[in-house]
């Protein structure tokens, strides 16, 4: 379904992304994980578009979307969450999923100003739908803005799943959650797994990666250092050294 | 019910008004369409824009020089001087609104600048320092406003139709998309909304605001002069969309009523007009930095 193929980027002679591959089938759940700056978001932002990679391909669904322009990206079916939380802020929690949710929806600009509504109803009725998933159905006209931490979590998460994904892009969905928070968050993701929905999930609690991916991929200053089902990994000795060091010798 | 009082003073008027104070009045009613049209990119966009009062303009003496010169009927001038204003608005602002913050202010400056000169230096088209003088007055279907009365009345007929469609734009999908635009261009691009062709029916649209506005000045001094639209009028209506508020179209008909029949209320100040008007602004920016709406629905939270 995805397939990212040497990937390379550098900001100013730093580089971000040394020649990153992988692929996420239909379905599946990928987790990426690495330490901090080993380049998981980077590589979020080029497959969501945000940055041109300086080499290497993305292709999504058959089609290459290199460099494409994120609108495109998310029309394709390809959707994400943002780590440092980047809510429409001033819009209520309803309007932060009707943003997406109109996208697909039937009228335009000038039919919305001759008064239809027909548009702007099923947008409702579609935004509503992804708050009551995450639980948020309650707080709809509330400011985005005064939201809790966690409970932006949600709105992210809504807001990528009013897009229609097909493949989501979670970047650390339970960070800053509390223990039960997660677990919900956990719940939450194992529900749009279960969808059909496939997910690359960047997070750095380790149990609700564990859980949830079938695979995981570990970045280390823009290389994977190593990939395979959660217990292959957490046993790779590279993995080991990346988080903690290699072992001093005598 | 505080919204409601543009329309109540604007309903009454006449009933207690001489000639000069329907002038006025006709002035408030021209004043808040180009005022509106601004807070497209003040209030919902997130864009301060100093070439508002260029583009009207652009929308008067496009009405100026057809009535005159091409004895086109008036109300046949009202598209011609709304896509004028648009074609210049959107083709010399649509660099610019890529910009963000300072640099675009710094770029409608220019464009308000660049207005003025063309204005004042095309002699040919624009009859430059001479003005156009001699316009007809408005006329609908050869029925002639020509009385203080009647134009003030068909000006409130347009600033209320005027206030009515942006409404109607303000909530539609495009409106949500402008303001979550201008809360976050990333996160609105990878939720599907284009962002750059967002940004620009903003300014199509607030330049068509300033246009129809435009328009009506034409036939309101029926006379038209470069000086009339120079930065001055851009800051004065900037002013006008930032002390209404914050996305409030409310706010903003009220503020311009309030600025905008300044002149009158303030008469008994004599030349200190202006400075207890200054003193007015330099109150609201540091008391309601949201405009006066906010403000006011918050006092009553209060007690």
């Amino acid at each position: 379904m995805l397939a990212v193929s040497d990937i390379r980027l550098s900001f100013r002679g730093v580089r971000a992304l040394d020649g990153v591959s992988l692929t996420i089938g239909a379905g599946e759940t990928l987790g990426i994980i690495g330490p901090n700056g080993s380049g998981k978001s980077t590589l979020f932002n080029v497959i969501s578009g945000i940055y041109r990679p300086d080499s290497g391909s993305v292709a999504f669904q058959g089609r290459t979307i290199t460099g494409a322009d994120p609108r495109a990206i998310v029309a394709a079916g390809l959707a994400r969450t943002y780590q440092n939380k980047r809510l429409f802020g001033s819009l209520t929690v309803l309007e932060n999923v009707l943003v997406p949710a109109m996208r697909t929806q039937p009228g335009s600009f000038l039919s919305d100003i001759a008064g239809s509504r027909s548009g702007r109803d099923a947008g409702e009725a579609k935004a509503r739908e992804a708050l009551a998933f995450v639980g948020l159905d309650d707080l709809a006209d509330t400011e985005a803005a005064s939201l809790a931490y966690g409970q932006q979590n949600r709105l992210e998460l809504a807001r990528a799943l009013a897009c229609d994904p097909a493949l989501l892009l979670l970047d650390e969905p339970a960070a800053g959650l509390s223990p039960s928070e997660r677990s919900d968050m956990r719940g939450l993701i194992e529900r749009i797994r279960d969808r059909g929905v496939a997910i690359a999930l960047v997070e750095h609690d380790m149990r609700v990666v564990m859980q949830l991916s079938s695979r995981l991929v570990v970045l280390d200053h823009g290389v994977v250092i190593a990939g395979g089902t959660p217990a292959e990994v957490t046993e790779n000795p590279e993995v080991v050294a990346a988080y903690f060091g290699t072992p001093i010798d005598d | 019910m505080i919204r409601l009082l543009p329309f109540v003073v604007a309903a009454l008027l006449p009933l207690v008004a001489n000639d000069y104070l329907l002038e006025i009045g006709s002035f408030v009613a021209i004043q808040s369409i180009s005022v509106i049209g601004l807070g497209y990119l003040t209030g919902f966009a997130g864009r301060i824009s100093l070439a508002q009062g260029g583009l009207y303009g652009i929308g008067a003496y496009t009405a100026a020089l057809l009535v005159t010169g091409a004895h086109c009927p008036p109300l046949l001038a009202l598209p011609a001087a709304i896509l004028a204003a648009v074609l210049v608005g959107t083709l010399l602002g649509s660099p610019a609104i890529r910009l963000s913050g300072l640099y675009f202010v710094m770029s409608t400056i220019g464009l308000q600048q660049i207005i003025w000169i063309v204005l004042m230096h095309w002699s040919s088209l624009t009859n430059g320092p001479m003005g156009v003088r001699e316009i007809p007055p408005l006329s609908v279907a050869g029925f002639a406003l020509a009385s203080p009365e009647r134009f003030y009345w068909a000006c409130v007929v347009f600033a209320a139709g005027s206030f009515f469609l942006a409404r109607r734009v303000v909530a539609s999908r495009f409106g949500l998309f402008l303001r979550a635009v201008s809360d976050d261009e990333l996160s609105a691009a990878t939720s599907g909304v284009r962002v750059v062709r967002t940004k620009v029916l903003a300014l199509a649209l607030s330049s068509a605001w300033a246009g129809a506005a435009g328009f009506l000045h034409a036939f309101f001094l029926r006379f038209v002069h470069p000086d009339m639209f120079t930065l001055d009028l851009s800051v004065v209506q900037l002013t006008m969309a930032m002390f209404g508020g914050y996305r409030s179209l409310d706010g903003m008909m009220i503020a311009t009523l309030i600025l905008g029949s300044a002149s009158e209320y303030l008469r008994p100040f004599g030349q200190f007009r202006l400075v207890v008007y200054g003193g007015i602004l330099l109150l609201t920016m540091m008391l309601a930095p949201r405009g006066i709406l906010p403000a006011l629905a918050g006092l009553r939270r209060r007690r």
